[in-house]
């Protein structure tokens, strides 16, 4: 019996032990991760988990719910991609999933770690682990410790991200009050710190947190996470805040989560100013799924002000029978904007008394904006750059103040018009560079706004190939978003004539971009450089330089490219035929932001662009087609018109 | 709604603490109009030039560009930019405003630059814009032109960009001003529109007898269904011109704008040297009036023209017509002087002086009536007169009292006042001529060599070539001294040039 027990013992010794060697040496399932089968350039979704826990509840998720996100994301089709990925996508430099979807984890907690590795391997995802370093040096099992991350480099499934080192920690801003680490300036001795002081302290945090994380990884952190979404643009932060936090993340970093007000950042996004959303505790997979379904981008036209499920509400917005009701503080997101840039956008107001209403328009984060904003006082058109905010448009009101009406705004590259009522718009008015693209945006403040008649459209890019810009009829002139002329010949030097200067300015006044085109001829290959110097001199001549930035040339010259490029022109490619090298052999189109324009009329319309969309997005590709205009679906159109 | 909006402002409000480079192109137009307001012209230049560097298709941009260059005075800049603004903005009303002040401004400049042809293309172009009181500017623009002789352009700039009032507004205004050449280039223009035909013409005709061009033509002179005075004018016009002409009736009020017009013109011919013409026309200011108080001047008219003998006879003829006591003792007293009779003329224009004080001409005939006759203590006392009115700011005394402390020999004072008139009026080539003299009696010959040479070189008269040879020659170089009589004799055949220069052969010979 003692026989017997004793062998019973050893059976169940040897049962355990092979268990636990099983466990061991079961393979861990790969993520589903082939970047080179990629082929969208449209963009990526975000979306971060504050935490996992048993309990879940407010910000957090339990394990469970979060395994059916995952599942859900998976079974959507959506791949997730790496920091890495995103940084290449941004640059231009390769394509990702067509529905690829970014998974941050933010405080570096233990937790999470442990809860959302099992479901990631199950459903082949990858996420990235946000961490802030100092966290990592503390007592306790909360937090993930040094010695946890230098694992991080061995695991498939698992990025780091920085949260800078202690950037999450309060820090002391005066006398017994406490402020955030990044957006205030510290209270030392008694006293602030100086702006050198200040500078020296956040580089430093993100020096550090970057090493440590690099160290740990075995390479450089691409991304960095700024906590609180408060990248210096809170209403307390300091006024050198957004300056100091940009720079101390271009220093160390190559993206950078700054914003949390939506999930898509598309291929024209900021790299430094990208968004994720938050996902919520009690959001099921449904509602993830919807979240990130609204914030796809749309390039149709929105032709009314449609249902609720058009809008991202903020605070006490609400999609009433009348319109769209904000009361004082609430805010309406018109889903699918994100990328949007030139548009034209049409909306009734009905404002309360002593209410601010405000559309934005190419809202890029907190520092890049345009502004509409209707008061008592009268009507301002407002860009922000940076921390500043300037009146560009000033409409003043007398008789009384209206407090209904209809407006209309329109955006188109650099320019600007601003109408109301049946008014002509004034205009063109002038915008920097700085605001390109973002999304749009309704609001009001100090009391009750309703919005009515919203009609909001992206315009479509259109090249025109044109000897003249002033002869084409009124109509192209509107549509036309790049005028490309005939202008030079590499077998002559570059000469600015009045002509060139008066119709290049003409087109420029109205926003439209201006791409030159330059013949080959019978030009030697000998001296590029010197006809592109005086190719700047006969710009510089014309007062267009610093407009004309991009020339078109004919595809396959790389000796000319090379020139052109180095006095930092960029290209637009025509393509007429394919180039037995293939589209991009060395890479530089892809790295630097070159155009192609497809001449359809000479080659296979669909090989052409689907090769083409291996090499750059479909919003850096042009299609000429035929008289009939017909061109594949997601290219620009081009069309010429006769000499 | 619409109704209650209106365009108030187009302007950055940008923050201006911030002290990084504007990234904005309406920020560097704000920066520039604060830095115009302070005023920092350097500052302000540099923030519109970046605001056109970082927007170069907006018009604002060049509009700001134009508007700061054109207060820095670069007008040729100024109109590129402008001319830019307006190609990107035809609709902004400033721009064509601005940018004719700026062609008016521009204008004014080459004008004063002596690029005569530039600068009438420039007020052309100005003219044709939407220039603000563009009348005045006109009227400016074209009695300059014709003040200085281009009485052709200044008519051709009115008659394309005068109206007919203006330009029959103008021509009150020039002649009662007495600007001759002005009102010449107005009636020319009238003429050359029709307007106010004949009257115009024969106004025209009128005042190129004034001006001493008498250019008669029957066109010219079309007497009839004229009023009173356009008769009187055209019959002036044709006695002077032509001064075998039979005589007419004398129904003209004596006191009439024809005969104010005729002193006034014998006047500036008196003084623009041409003392033909300037006798021609006293001659019919005192056949008309003979109680005028220009009788000096027609005096010394006719002195330059006839010589003394003939200018004592006409100071006699006005005094036998005058009834005036002022101008009957006057005129006696000139012809006394003229005859060398010290004593007579001292005792008429004492006469003459006691009746109408304030004579500062026939003053300074008295002073030197005075120092002929050795009274240097009443001569000093008529200097003292005229430097209590010198002290009143009455203009007129200063030069003759430059001229009297000449003849009393203190040059040192003499040379104080020349030179102050040289300095008021530096294109006098008297003023400069008696201020060399006042140098050379003060034994600073070099001085009055240097004092004459600008005026030798760009404007030279036959005295000022004159005195310049005779200090050459008292400085011993007869070689540069023979060189000037001759420049003199040939734009003044006198016999004291002639035997200047020949003194100065003689001496030259070894």
């Amino acid at each position: 019996m003692r026989k017997l027990f004793t062998l019973f013992q050893w059976a169940v010794v040897l049962a355990l032990a092979l268990m636990w060697a099983r466990a061991m040496l079961r393979p861990v399932p790969a993520p589903d991760y082939a970047p080179e089968s990629w082929s969208s350039w449209r963009g990526f979704h975000a979306i971060s988990y504050a935490g996992v826990t048993r309990e879940g509840g407010g910000d957090y998720v339990t394990p469970r719910r979060l395994a059916s996100h995952l599942r859900a994301l998976r079974e959507n089709g959506f791949l997730a991609i790496t920091p890495e990925d995103a940084e290449a996508f941004l640059q231009g430099r390769a394509p990702l999933p067509e529905r690829a979807v970014l998974i941050l984890f933010e405080g570096g907690r233990k937790d999470s770690y442990l809860a959302a590795t099992p479901p990631l391997r199950e459903f082949g995802q990858i996420a990235a682990m946000c961490v802030p370093t100092e966290m990592t040096r503390r007592w306790g099992r909360f937090y993930l410790r040094t010695r946890d991350l230098k694992k991080f480099a061995g695991f498939a499934h698992w990025r780091l991200v920085s949260m800078g080192h202690a950037a999450t920690l309060p820090i002391p801003v005066g006398d017994g009050q406490e402020g955030r680490f990044l957006s205030r300036r510290k209270w030392i001795d008694g006293r602030l710190e100086t702006r050198e002081e200040y500078r020296a302290r956040i580089d430093a945090d993100f020096a550090r947190a970057a090493r440590i994380l690099g160290k740990a990884a075995g390479r450089p952190i691409a991304g960095v996470l700024i906590p609180y979404a408060d990248a210096g643009t809170s209403p307390d932060a300091d006024p050198e805040a957004a300056a100091v936090i940009a720079d101390a993340m271009r220093a160390h970093h190559r993206i950078a989560f700054t914003r949390a007000d939506g999930a898509f950042n598309g291929p024209d996004s900021d790299p430094f100013q990208l968004t994720r959303i938050r996902v919520h505790g009690d959001w099921d997979a449904r509602t993830l799924l919807d979240e990130l379904a609204a914030a796809e981008p749309r390039e149709d036209a929105v032709p009314a002000l449609g249902g609720p499920e058009q809008w991202t509400m903020e605070g006490e917005a609400q999609r009433v029978d009348e319109g769209l009701a904000l009361q004082a503080g609430g805010r309406a997101w018109l889903r699918g904007a994100s990328d949007w840039s030139d548009l034209a956008c049409a909306f009734r107001v009905e404002r309360a008394p002593g209410a601010t209403f405000a559309l934005y328009a190419r809202y890029a984060g907190p520092t890049r904006y345009v502004r509409i904003a209707l008061t008592d006082d009268g009507a301002r058109v407002q860009e922000r750059i940076g921390t500043g905010m300037q009146t560009i448009l000033f409409l003043a009101v007398t008789n009384g103040a209206p407090t209904e009406g209809r407006f209309t705004l329109r955006l188109k590259g650099n320019r600007l018009w601003f109408g109301i009522g049946d008014e002509p718009p004034v205009g063109p008015l002038p915008l920097t560079r700085f605001t390109s693209r973002g999304r749009i945006c309704v609001e009001s403040e100090r009391a009750r706004a309703l919005v009515t008649d919203f009609i909001a459209a992206p315009t479509p890019a259109l090249l025109v190939q044109a000897p003249r810009f002033r002869d084409l009829s009124p109509s192209l002139r509107e549509d036309t978003t790049v005028w490309s002329p005939s202008w030079f010949t590499l077998d002559k030097r570059p000469h600015a004539t009045p002509e060139m200067r008066s119709e290049w300015l003409a087109a420029a006044a109205r926003g439209i971009m201006v791409i030159p085109r330059i013949a080959i001829g019978d030009a030697s290959e000998n001296s590029p450089g010197e006809w592109a110097d005086a190719l700047v001199e006969c710009l510089e001549e014309m007062a267009a330089r610093r407009l004309i930035t991009r020339v078109a040339v004919p595809a396959g010259h790389e000796w000319l490219n090379e020139s052109l490029r180095r006095r930092a022109f960029a290209l637009l490619h025509e393509v007429r035929e394919r180039h037995p090298a293939g589209w991009d052999p060395n890479g530089r189109m892809a790295r630097d932001g070159d155009w192609i324009l497809i001449d359809g009329r000479s080659m296979d319309a669909g090989t052409a662009v689907a090769e083409a969309l291996r090499v750059v997005p479909p919003a850096r590709i042009f299609f000429l087609g035929d008289e009939n205009g017909a061109r594949p679906a997601g290219v620009q159109r081009a069309i010429r018109e006769a000499d | 709604m619409r109704r209650g909006w209106w365009i108030f402002l187009l302007v950055a409000t940008g923050p201006l603490a911030r002290a990084e480079e504007p990234r904005s192109t309406l920020e560097c137009i704000h920066l520039a109009r604060v830095a115009l307001g302070v005023p920092d012209m350097a500052a302000a230049r540099a923030h519109a030039l970046r605001a056109v560097e970082l927007d170069p298709a907006y018009a604002g941009a060049w509009k700001q560009l134009g508007r700061v260059l054109m207060l820095d005075r670069r007008y040729a800049d100024a109109w590129r930019a402008i001319d830019t603004a307006i190609e990107l903005d035809d609709r902004d009303p400033d721009l064509p405003r601005w940018r004719a002040s700026l062609l008016r401004d521009y204008a004014w400049e080459r004008w004063s630059d002596g690029a005569t042809e530039e600068a009438l293309a420039l007020f052309n172009e100005a003219f044709g814009g939407a220039l603000d009181r563009r009348e005045a500017a006109l009227r400016g623009a074209a009695f300059a032109i014709a003040e200085k002789g281009l009485i052709l352009e200044a008519a051709g700039l009115l008659r394309r960009w005068a109206d007919d009032a203006l330009l029959t507004a103008l021509a009150r205004e020039a002649m009662s001003a007495g600007r001759l050449e002005c009102a010449e280039a107005v009636h020319l223009a009238m003429v050359s529109r029709g307007v106010e035909l004949p009257r115009s013409n024969a106004t025209l005709a009128f005042i190129r007898m004034l001006l001493g061009r008498c250019m008669m033509t029957d066109e010219e002179l079309v007497p009839d269904g004229l009023d009173a005075v356009m008769r009187d004018m055209a019959r002036e016009t044709t006695r002077v011109c032509l001064p075998d002409a039979p005589a007419g009736d004398e129904d003209v009020p004596a006191d009439s704008v024809v005969t104010d017009a005729l002193e006034t013109a014998a006047q500036r011919r008196l003084a623009a040297a041409d003392p033909g013409h300037a006798l021609r026309l006293f001659t019919r200011v005192f056949d008309r009036d003979p109680n005028r108080m220009s009788y000096l001047g027609a005096v010394r008219a006719a002195e330059a023209a006839r010589g003394a003998a003939e200018a004592a006879q006409l100071a006699i003829r006005i005094a036998e017509r005058a009834t005036r006591p002022a101008v009957v003792f006057g005129a006696r007293g000139k012809a006394a002087r003229l005859n060398g009779e010290p004593a007579a003329a001292a005792t008429n224009f004492e006469q003459s002086l006691a009746a109408e004080p304030d004579q500062p001409a026939a003053r300074l005939e008295y002073f030197h009536a005075l120092l002929a006759l050795g009274r240097r203590e009443d001569a000093l006392a008529q200097v003292d007169w005229m430097a209590g009115r010198e002290a009143d700011r009455q203009v007129g005394g200063r030069a003759a009292l430059a001229e009297m402390w000449s003849a009393m020999g203190d040059h040192v004072a003499a040379l104080e006042f020349w030179e102050d008139l040289c300095r008021r009026y530096p294109n006098s080539a008297y003023f400069a001529v008696e201020r060399a003299r006042a140098l050379v009696k003060l034994g600073r010959n070099d001085d009055a060599l240097a004092a004459l040479a600008p005026l030798n070189q760009h404007a030279p008269t036959a005295a000022s070539l004159e005195w310049a040879a005779r200090i050459l020659m008292q400085q011993g170089r007869a070689g540069d001294a023979i060189d000037y009589a001759e420049r003199a004799l040939e734009l003044e055949y006198t016999p004291e040039l002639l035997q200047l220069r020949d003194a100065l052969r003689a001496e030259s010979k070894p």
